[in-house]
């Protein structure tokens, strides 16, 4: 099956402040995500039986990828780290 | 859900155990012990991340449903411009 990678708009605002190595590394883990989206490991959703997480370290930061297979769509979501900081999630979701 | 039909070659002592072991184990024939050997190949990894707290995964499942409700959605050529 052939997915269509989308992806929200948070997530396009998080990447855009990142530096190119981190732009790289997960310009690599879209690609690996691309060949086989089921490789990861599943997160608990409540909504959604398909959202997996990819582990990184960007920028000294272990971060978490997150995406969700909703076929023909992979939609990656967001990037989540471990110093539990949502502000920025947070007013994100209660603007849109 | 469409398949596919695809021709698989196994050295014949390959060819044997493959089918005794069917026999012994409760596979139809090899062509489920073929099926049932690919998912758990392709699917090994795919356990649960225990370490998401409820606040996180509340969080992650909103963005999904808002973003796909007011369709603020990037396509893959716009992402990757991102990455440039």
């Amino acid at each position: 099956m052939t997915f269509e990678v989308k992806s929200t708009e948070f997530f396009v605002k998080q990447i855009s402040l990142l530096n190119s190595n981190s732009k790289k590394l997960i310009k690599n883990k879209i690609d690996l995500i691309k060949e086989n989206p089921f490789h990861f490991k599943r997160i608990h959703s409540k909504r959604f039986n398909k959202v997996f997480r990819v582990r990184l370290n960007i920028q000294g930061k272990e971060t978490r990828l997150i995406y969700v297979v909703l076929e023909p769509n992979i939609i990656l979501v967001c990037l989540i780290d471990r110093n539990k900081d949502y502000r920025d999630l947070e007013k994100y979701l209660s603007k849109i | 859900m469409a398949t596919k039909q695809i021709n698989l070659k196994l050295q014949e002592n390959l060819y044997e155990l493959a089918e005794s072991f069917a026999h012994n184990y409760g596979f139809r024939n090899i062509q489920d012990l073929v099926y049932e050997s690919l998912r758990e190949k392709i699917f090994e990894h795919n356990a649960f991340d225990e370490n998401f707290s409820d606040k996180e995964i509340e969080l992650i499942d909103n963005l999904i449903v808002k973003s796909i409700k007011s369709k603020k959605m990037v396509n893959e050529k716009q992402l990757l411009k991102a990455l440039e």
